[in-house]
């Protein structure tokens, strides 16, 4: 007799409970949610959700904080209180399996704290830093952009968190944060007489090494950037080498990374010398293999026309002309081959748009494009790069307004991706059942049917593709919504407008 | 309450007895023929309590009396009881047997509800109604430890329990001291929400404290009236060391998935019970806020119990002789209402935990249940219905299914759901057997 004992006792539980809440003790116990989130790995995966709130008000502008840890099947874990300044927000957090780090900002005191919990869920860290306004607003606003990473877990050993630093312009400061005795903390530091605005996206780690892009421009509003490939050594921070592919020479827009050994495997789209990657048409996939040393082992690349293009058209005869892929990523699995994930786009003409530049004589602002986000589709490379097949998985039609009439689909891809325009969510691996998990969010038009919102997994298992629909409910009383689960899963969220009630179940995403 | 009124007997006599004669030709398991009877019953004994209510907090008390009735109903509604006649009917002999050895009991009018939970519980609602889970008739040994359940429950009827704890914990909620301290937290400028937590924590824990007291009081209580019965008055103890072990695991008869899945032509893989990393390391969750568990309890340890029931009372602890002939009639009738449950309310980890308890195992049904569990995760709704496995259970076989359940594709499922009523084609019906078949037609 332990949970609903003798409900006597149950009955008058819930008695205070709703009496409690109704009475005027509410009026002094109340908690209010700052943020909450998902604590996501390296695959994408999440390891667990938080939500961070404050508990009260404490003398000298202090507030207690909490924060609830729930784990990646929403079980609560673990809730941790903070003392800390007031107007702090929690602005990153990272699981390395050994260790739960939580990165806040507070703008007012210009500071970064961070606190990491072990397994235990002691507090081993509580270190406070100090920063510049102008250097926390560019850390914001490059992390915005999509091209810099404030906190990137190492699996098993520490974390990377790259700070913002005034130099000339804006460089960085990556500081390791070791959770092992056995690697010790480092930290390195972009050259004081920099006068470029750098920014720091880490986007392979291991416990040897750390790929990351250091994306360099002479200021705020420049079009043009150089990108570079910086390798360093994780257990002491050494740079090992930095390898430029700037608008000159190499031009290239690396979107994954994989260290194979002591080799580092570097994909992408590529360009010609000369065009920016932020506004050119690129020219097709790349991929190109380097040593620690930073020399190029081998590369292979192919061209977006003769062989990608054409490979589209022969799976799918309606393909216009005018189509592009937007890649979104490439992964590699254990049989040795890559797989590139994508969207099929063309630039079409906005009714809207068209009407408003009608009516207002050009002046309406409105873009006259739009950009026509189609079908799902997944290339299949070998080892070696040639490409093998093609999987097209057909999809409802989205449209997005272009950025701007002028410039390439694709500089208006880019652009889009950074908004969440493409239906794409995410790609999560399974390493240990060597399987990938596409994600997309996908409008469908149903003859006949109330249009429906579908989440929709490409699912790689056993070397075969095959996909999985799971409809929202569309009803008006509801508001349904999808969010990021560990791998395999997926969290739908169901909240009732009426009864103001959220619901949120974990599904596994089918294979059949 | 102690006694009704003569007009409100009268109603709620009329109301029940309409109510048990239309019971027994009943066709819907949660719904009783006549649900306005049995509405009746419990809008006059509310009325009742709400009637002998004294002054101080009329109307919070009232409400409270108002806001169970609706939950009430509301559970009703919900198919939250069973009514089955035969399970009605056998526990109605257990507790004729406590009526006849205590004549003073025949001047109330008791109604006992079955909930359909299958956590082992009971409880009483302080006017004259009760609920016993279905989950207790499978956790009992026999009708001496129903029996002594039975009394205890009683017990708190009698001792007025609802009613005193309402009244304190009302009187405590709106006392003018939690006032006058409620006033004093709103006029701290600093640490509001650390004082009106410690203010409902104090509030907590009195209200746990008295009920621990109330616990042990309808313990001795419900032993007098238990002591008059023919049962064996050991019960008392063996029911409560049971309930001690109730604190830690409830289902927790060894099971195993393997043998049970594991087919000539598709083999159980070790990775559909495999459990993730836990995220903390820990055996219970780590909390900066937690209350003393201790004083969050309702009822005493069960040591405790049996030590003050022993100290009143003397009770022969070695006379084992228990009636099991008896409880095995409940038994047998509640398993086939609980495995429905179970289907009906989508629980299908409990379903598999019930089916493969059984030895030997009844095919028909875990290839049925093999087969809903196909379609709920093909229908991706089996996260809505089975739970996911938390790192704190030590209820090692639930999670074994829990696990089982959820880490299985959907190909897994439709693979064992196909081997396994191949290979006991001759131990199901050849209906089930088609309409399975038909999930592999090409």
């Amino acid at each position: 007799m332990r949970k609903k004992i003798l409900i006597i006792a149950t009955l008058f539980l819930s008695v205070l409970y709703t009496k409690a809440q109704s009475s005027k003790i509410t009026d002094v116990v109340n908690f209010k949610t700052k943020n909450a989130g998902a604590i996501v790995d390296t695959n994408t995966n999440v390891d667990a959700y938080y939500i961070f709130y404050e508990v009260d008000k404490l003398k000298n502008g202090d507030r207690e904080y909490a924060i609830k840890i729930l784990d990646n099947s929403l079980n609560p874990v673990a809730t941790k209180k903070i003392i800390g300044k007031k107007k702090t927000f929690l602005a990153a957090s990272a699981y390395n399996n050994k260790e739960m780090l939580f990165l806040f900002i507070n703008f007012k005191d210009k500071f970064i704290r961070y606190i990491g919990f072990d397994k235990k869920g002691t507090k081993v860290r509580d270190t406070k830093m100090d920063i510049s306004k102008k250097e926390l607003t560019w850390l914001l606003m490059l992390q915005d952009s999509g091209y810099y990473e404030l906190l990137t877990p190492v699996d098993n050993i520490g974390f990377i968190v790259a700070t913002t630093v005034k130099n000339k312009k804006i460089g960085y400061k990556v500081s390791f944060l070791s959770s092992t005795d056995q690697v010790k903390p480092w930290t390195y530091n972009t050259p004081a007489e920099s006068k470029e605005i750098l920014s720091f996206k880490p986007i392979k780690v291991n416990e040897k090494y750390i790929v990351a892009l250091e994306m360099s421009k002479k200021s705020k509003y420049s079009q043009k950037s150089s990108v570079f490939v910086n390798v360093f050594d994780t257990k002491n921070g050494k740079i090992l080498f930095k390898k430029p592919y700037t608008k000159e020479t190499n031009p290239r827009l690396i979107t994954n990374g994989f260290i194979e050994g002591d080799n580092i495997i570097l994909l992408g789209e590529y360009f010609n010398n000369g065009e920016n990657i932020f506004s050119a048409k690129s020219k097709g996939l790349f991929i190109e293999t380097l040593s620690n040393k930073g020399e190029l082992v081998d590369q292979k690349k192919i061209d977006w026309s003769n062989q990608l293009f054409k490979k589209l058209q022969s799976q799918n005869e309606n393909t216009k002309k005018r189509s592009y892929v937007y890649f979104h990523e490439i992964t590699k699995m254990q049989d040795g081959n890559y797989y590139a994930i994508g969207e099929v786009y063309r630039k079409t003409v906005s009714a809207v748009g068209l009407a408003s530049a009608i009516l207002s004589r050009g002046n309406s602002g409105i873009p006259v494009s739009q950009l026509t986000i189609t079908n799902a589709v997944v290339y299949k490379f070998d080892n070696n790069f040639n490409l093998k097949d093609l999987q097209v998985f057909t999809k409802g039609k989205s449209r997005a307004p272009s950025i701007t009439d002028f410039g390439s689909p694709q500089l208006n891809a880019h652009a889009l991706v950074s908004w969440g325009a493409f239906d794409f969510i995410n790609l999560q691996t399974d390493v240990k059942k060597d399987r990938f998990y596409a994600n997309f969010l996908d409008y469908e038009r149903l003859k006949g049917e109330k249009n429906k919102m579908a989440f929709v997994s490409i699912v790689y298992s056993d070397g075969q593709l095959s996909s999985d629909n799971i409809y929202l409910n569309n009803d008006r009383k509801f508001v349904s919504s999808v969010l990021p689960a560990k791998v395999g899963n997926v969290l739908l969220l169901e909240y009732n407008k009426k009864e103001k009630i959220i619901k949120m179940h974990l599904e596994k995403i089918n294979i059949e | 309450m102690k006694v009704l009124s003569k007009k409100s007997y009268f109603l709620a006599i009329v109301s029940l007895c309409f109510f048990h004669f239309t019971l027994f030709s009943q066709k819907n398991n949660y719904l009783p023929n006549q649900v306005d009877s049995l509405y009746n019953y419990l809008d006059n004994t509310t009325e009742y309590q709400i009637n002998h209510l004294d002054k101080s907090f009329f109307s919070k008390k009232k409400d409270i009396y108002k806001k169970r009735l609706k939950n009430l109903k509301e559970q009703i509604e919900d198919s939250t009881f069973l009514f089955n006649p035969k399970i009605t009917s056998r526990l109605n002999q257990v507790l004729n047997n406590i009526y006849k050895a205590n004549p003073k009991l025949k001047q109330y009018h008791f109604y006992f509800f079955i909930d359909t939970s299958v956590y082992p519980n009971a409880a009483s609602f302080g006017d004259g109604t009760f609920i016993v889970n279905i989950g207790l008739f499978d956790f009992l040994n026999s009708d001496d430890e129903l029996a002594f359940i039975l009394c205890h429950e009683i017990a708190h009827f009698l001792n007025d329990d609802f009613n005193s704890q309402l009244n304190r914990y009302i009187s405590k909620l709106y006392s003018k001291e939690t006032k006058t301290r409620i006033k004093e937290i709103k006029r701290q400028q600093y640490g509001q929400t650390n004082a009106g937590l410690q203010l409902l924590k104090e509030i907590n824990y009195d209200l746990y404290s008295y009920s621990k007291k109330k616990e042990v009081h309808a313990d001795l209580i419900g032993f007098e009236l238990f002591h008059n019965t023919q049962y064996n008055p050991n019960a008392s103890i063996t029911t409560l060391e049971k309930l001690g072990k109730l604190e830690e695991l409830v289902f927790n008869d060894s099971i195993s998935l393997k043998s049970a899945f594991d087919t000539t032509n598709y083999h159980f893989k070790s990775y559909w019970i495999e459990e993730e990393d836990k995220l903390f390391d820990s055996e219970e969750e780590i909390d900066d806020y937690e209350l003393d568990k201790d004083s969050l309890r309702s009822h005493p340890h069960a040591k405790e119990r049996i030590k003050e029931l022993l100290a009143k009372y003397k009770i022969d602890t070695l006379n084992n002789r228990l009636d099991k002939r008896t409880i095995v009639n409940l038994q047998s009738l509640s398993k086939p209402s609980i495995v429905r449950i179970l289907i009906d309310k989508k629980k299908y980890d409990y379903l598999l935990y019930y089916l493969l308890r059984n030895s030997p195992p009844d095919y028909e049904t875990l290839s049925l249940a093999l087969e809903l569990i196909y379609n709920s995760k093909r229908n991706h709704s089996i996260g809505k219905s089975v739970g996911r496995d938390t790192p704190f259970s030590n209820e090692k076989y639930l999670k074994q299914i829990r696990l089982f359940i959820h880490n299985t594709d959907l190909r897994d499922i439709k693979n064992i759901l196909k081997n396994y009523t191949l290979q006991y084609k001759d131990k199901i019906t050849d209906k089930t057997f088609n309409r399975i078949n038909n999930y592999f037609k090409p």
